[in-house]
């Protein structure tokens, strides 16, 4: 029988170090995908050509992408966090699609990982509003125009709402990952089950959703960084320009 | 008749005037961040929904839970922010779907949109 579909999130030392700090699967494939994010943007713009080749044209169209998402939801304020919130979106992207190379591990199927990088969103978020805003900030807690007799149910429900923004953020990426990944394997488990019993026929089914569901899965791993990121810029934009 | 009309008049105009007013800073707010302009954005705001909605509870239910631990005071602060939690999740769903998602507890800064603040124009205009 095949392996479970779970056991390829399991993270397995590479390199062993004494308290606990391994060097791991997951640890090699961040590695990989801040390399590999690097060389495509440095490779891409190696020439800086008038006009762009192919390689070029996709480094900045991808710099467009993120730039143009800065300016349509935090505006011109948002600029100087330029780096910041292309670097999220690149290392979520490069996570989820490096993931998709078969054998490989997607470091965005753990908890910890994606709750790490929205907790470092929120805790900047929050520290931006801070100190762009002072105590101010934590007025916007009362709600505007709502009687005072209801304050005392509003602003405990303000304050979940704005703690449950990390718990969203990294649930989500977190889940679509595990759930997709364990569903390729779940069915690539039917292709040899099934096939085995019925001589070959009834691995075609399974086979062609594996098929689509790859597909599906190229999709949500864009998507996904996607989300993050311009969640990103929404939480940026609310500290920034609360008032 | 003449008073009828002319009142009718006036009516009419400061309705066109109150709905442009309305469109102008409801539909900046959707067209920002809100209604999807592309199948890409679509698929992405329908995948937010459902989060918005499980996270606030979990964290309400996790507050309470560490506020019984702390004070002592059995299942009950649990249960009180497990209902706040249900009460954050769904005012999450209802400003995502409003187009004002991001907005928790403060206003967009262009403006000053929102429904409430459309409430207090009307009022004032």
């Amino acid at each position: 029988m095949a392996t479970s579909p779970l056991e390829q999130f399991t993270i397995k030392p590479i390199i062993e170090l004494p308290s606990g700090l391994d060097y791991t699967n997951s640890s090699l494939w961040m590695t990989i995908a801040v390399i590999t994010a690097t060389a495509f943007l440095v490779g891409g713009m190696r020439k800086r050509e008038m006009v762009p080749g192919p390689w070029q044209s996709m480094a900045e169209s991808v710099y467009e992408f993120i730039g143009n998402m800065i300016r349509d939801n935090v505006g011109s304020e948002g600029r100087k966090y330029f780096p910041l919130v292309f670097t999220i979106f690149m290392f979520v992207l490069f996570g989820n699609a490096l993931g998709m190379i078969p054998g490989s591990f997607t470091y965005t199927s753990h908890i910890i990982v994606t709750f790490a990088m929205a907790i470092f969103v929120f805790l900047f978020v929050t520290l931006v509003g801070l100190f762009k805003h002072g105590l101010h900030f934590f007025s916007f807690f009362v709600p505007e125009g709502a009687p005072k007799f209801l304050y005392p149910l509003i602003i405990p429900i303000e304050i979940i709402s704005y703690l449950s923004r990390p718990i969203s953020l990294s649930v989500r990426l977190f889940a679509n990952m595990v759930a997709g990944h364990t569903m390729l394997k779940v069915f690539a488990g039917f292709v040899f089950g099934l096939g085995a019993a019925t001589f070959g026929v009834g691995a075609l089914l399974p086979l062609g959703l594996n098929v689509l569901l790859i597909g599906f899965e190229f999709m949500i791993a864009f998507i996904q960084a996607y989300v993050f990121t311009i969640l990103t810029c929404l939480y940026l934009n609310d500290a920034l320009h609360l008032h | 008749m003449n008073d009828g009309s002319g009142g009718d008049d006036d009516f009419e105009r400061r309705l066109k005037a109150a709905r442009a007013q309305y469109d102008a800073t409801h539909n900046a707010d959707r067209s920002k961040d809100g209604a999807p302009k592309t199948p890409w954005q679509g698929a992405a705001y329908a995948l937010r929904i459902g989060s918005e909605l499980v996270a606030a509870l979990m964290v309400g239910v996790g507050v309470g839970w560490l506020l019984d631990r702390w004070l002592g005071t059995g299942p009950w602060l649990m249960v009180l922010f497990f209902f706040l939690g249900g009460g954050a999740g769904v005012m999450n769903v209802y400003r995502l779907v409003e187009g004002k998602d991001s907005a928790i507890g403060w206003r967009r800064p262009t403006k000053g949109s929102g429904v409430r603040d459309d409430v207090d124009e009307d009022k004032t205009g």
